[in-house]
């Protein structure tokens, strides 16, 4: 009997399994991730994004500006392996020994600890687990303070290979003349693995801090650099400039800062799977996303960025080239793209022509229709469904292109959510409205975008020289 | 005609089950685990039969599912969740294609398609490989949003109601496109087979 082509697909489907390995150690990283601060490769995408929370992150954006947090920079840091920037004067806490606590066969040793006015670093290592200790994940980790409160971390990561579990964690700054506090971390009870870890399930370390560095602390000195960018001035242009530099064993780390033009960009970012590095000889050097020093509020701050030069056997200059920049605009007004007559009472699935090419910042968007859409009824709201706007964008000009739209008409209508991304064909761009579907003469704007800008940007960086 | 798959019948109960998970996703990340363990697969097969390889099928389910990691407390439970994460996951592919435009549109020649090596362990492993490659071959042979229509109904298993809400159309539209288009790969496969 020949197969019907339903069986034929489900027979070729049922085929296809992603391996165990993969499934296993992608898990592992995403639970690793919750404790990984590192900026993401991409700016982030808005997605179900109530209106009020662009406004939101259009304060936050403003208040943790890029020059005032490297004004604060200027000369007050040094680096310290293993912890990463340290701001160097007297108020800063140092663990001036190793402190280790030993249960069940096991040790954790914290090894260094560093208190600023930015942030809490914490490193530390366990050692002695037993062999059943793999799934050990401890992911509970928080700074117990005399007073009984926590302090949450804020970013940093750990591993767990061969047995030994080593830690970099960062948390918020100490409260202002807090010395003795308690590192706390466990297994997360809610752990399904939890039962199949064999080493102990939690760990209290305590420990004090004072001004005293260790006797034998080795702090790096951040090395001032001028290396800039050569982009043409322009409406849009981004001037990246590499502002510190640290000499480390095997490579460098690079601080740097973008000065943007546009006022409306409010965030520029390193698009890491484009930029390059060349040596004077053309010999390609490696290059690693870094840490850059989080804002004392726990924020990520923007327009600035760190790289590692992942190699130190070059001939310099070494000269960093970029195509793109992740950019994020917010157009606190709403730059108008199309309009278009609703009608009295737009009805769902009522559609709208637009076929126009805009031009927004220098990239092109071409918006093909809009359609009028509903909430998905399936989970059984108690209150009526909001009506959308689905807006169909084409295509774009830039590699990447994720805008946020909100259109006004009469009517009370505003905007409530709805989704955000690159929009296609297949998938518009919708935004639902409370108060009612906003009708008549309908025009919509612009307010936030996340896109790829295009250029070609060269940097061309010395190392400093040894007694710098 | 019998379009019934595996994901059909228990549409009802599969989405309920998910609301449940995603709430307790949205109180412990731990518990996102049981999400990922039942979606994987489906996200998997949804980029494997459009790319034709392994490696950037995982590469692309792992980037769907760390941004829905990531961005699960923002989830608003206003409609399926497998609606969102394929969201996401088509988005993941819009971006693939723009950073790989240059590779002839995308397009996978049978020749270099990684077959599963699990097809080909079967007794009748010849046969398989020729199905295998047969589907393949007729998906190639759909438009872009023809593709993404079978994929979802087979590939991710959704219902229609679901895939009506991935694709903003109707449940009816989606159900309607879907028996449409196996007509014609009906029709090719026979003209193929003559």
């Amino acid at each position: 009997m020949t197969k019907s082509l339903e069986n034929k697909i489900n027979d070729a489907v049922q085929s296809v399994e992603p391996t165990p390995e993969f499934t296993e150690k992608l898990w592992k990283e995403m639970r690793a991730s919750t404790q990984t601060d590192r900026a993401p490769q991409r700016a982030p995408q808005l997605r179900w994004l109530p209106a009020a929370a662009v406004i939101a992150l259009a304060v936050i954006l403003l208040v943790v500006s890029p020059q005032r947090v490297w004004a604060s920079l200027r000369g007050l840091f040094d680096f310290l392996p293993g912890i990463g920037l340290v701001q160097d004067d007297e108020t800063t806490l140092y663990l001036y020994e190793p402190v280790s606590l030993e249960q069940d066969g096991a040790v954790l040793t914290i090894e260094q600890i560093v208190s600023d006015t930015n942030q809490t670093v914490v490193s530390y290592r366990i050692e002695g687990l037993p062999k059943n200790s793999q799934r050990c994940s401890y992911n509970v980790n928080r700074l117990r303070l005399p007073n009984g409160k926590e302090l949450l971390p804020t970013g940093g990561g750990l591993s767990n290979e061969g047995g030994i579990v080593q830690a970099r964690i960062q948390f918020f700054a100490l409260p202002e003349g807090v010395t003795q506090a308690a590192l706390y971390t466990a297994v997360d009870p809610d752990d399904p693995e939890i039962s199949t870890c064999g080493a102990p399930k939690e760990w209290k370390v305590d420990f004090s801090l004072s001004t005293e560095k260790p006797a034998d602390m080795e702090l790096l000195p951040v090395v001032e650099s001028t290396a800039e960018s050569t982009a043409e001035a322009g409406d849009n242009d981004v001037k990246i400039s590499i502002d510190k530099s640290v000499a480390l064993d095997d490579g460098y780390i690079l601080y740097g800062s973008f000065q943007l033009s546009n006022p409306n960009w409010q965030a520029a970012g390193i698009d890491f799977e484009t930029i390059t590095a060349q040596d004077a000889a053309g010999k390609e050097i490696p290059l690693e996303q870094e840490d850059v020093l989080p804002d004392p509020n726990g924020f990520t701050v923007d327009n600035i960025f760190a790289i590692k030069v992942a190699d130190k056997d070059f001939t310099p200059p070494l000269t960093l080239h970029m195509k793109n920049l992740w950019i994020n605009a917010i157009y606190n007004e709403g730059i108008p793209v199309f309009s278009f007559d609703a009608g009295p009472d737009p009805q769902v699935g009522q559609n709208w022509e637009i076929d126009k090419e805009v031009t927004v910042d220098g990239i092109r968007i071409n918006f093909r229709d809009v359609e009028v859409v509903e909430e998905p009824t399936d989970q059984g709201r108690d209150d009526s469904l909001e009506k959308g706007y689905a807006i169909t964008v084409t295509e774009s000009s830039a590699q990447y292109f994720s805008g946020t739209y909100f259109c006004a008409g009469q009517g009370e209508g505003t905007p409530d959510y709805g989704t955000a991304g690159p929009s296609s064909e297949l998938y518009p761009f919708i935004y639902y409205y409370s108060g009612g579907l906003p009708y008549g003469s309908v025009t919509c704007s612009i307010f936030h975008a996340n896109f790829l800008h295009p250029g070609n940007w060269d940097i061309e960086w010395q190392p400093p020289l040894a007694d710098e | 005609m019998d379009l019934t798959i595996k994901g059909e019948r228990n549409q009802h109960e599969r989405m309920a089950e998910d609301v449940e998970l995603v709430g307790a996703a949205q109180r412990n990340p731990l518990e996102f685990e049981a999400l990922y363990r039942k979606w994987l697969t489906p996200v998997y097969r949804y980029f494997y039969f459009r790319l034709g390889n392994v490696k950037d099928a995982e590469d692309l389910s792992a980037q769907v599912f760390l941004k829905a990691y990531q961005d699960l407390p923002c989830y608003r439970s206003r409609g399926a969740f497998s609606a969102w994460l394929f969201t996401i996951a088509h988005a993941r592919l819009v971006d693939y294609y723009r950073k790989n435009s240059r590779k002839a549109a995308l397009e996978v020649s049978i020749e270099e398609l990684e077959i599963p090596v699990s097809a080909m362990d079967l007794p009748e492993r010849a046969a398989q490989k020729g199905e295998f490659e047969q589907v393949f071959s007729l998906l190639m042979g759909l438009t872009e949003k023809e593709q993404t229509l079978i994929r979802l109904r087979f590939m991710a298993e959704l219902s229609y109601r679901e895939i009506g809400q991935v694709l903003h159309c109707k449940e009816d539209t989606a159900r309607k496109s879907v028996a449409r288009l196996l007509e014609r790969m009906k029709k090719q496969m026979e003209n193929d087979h003559d």
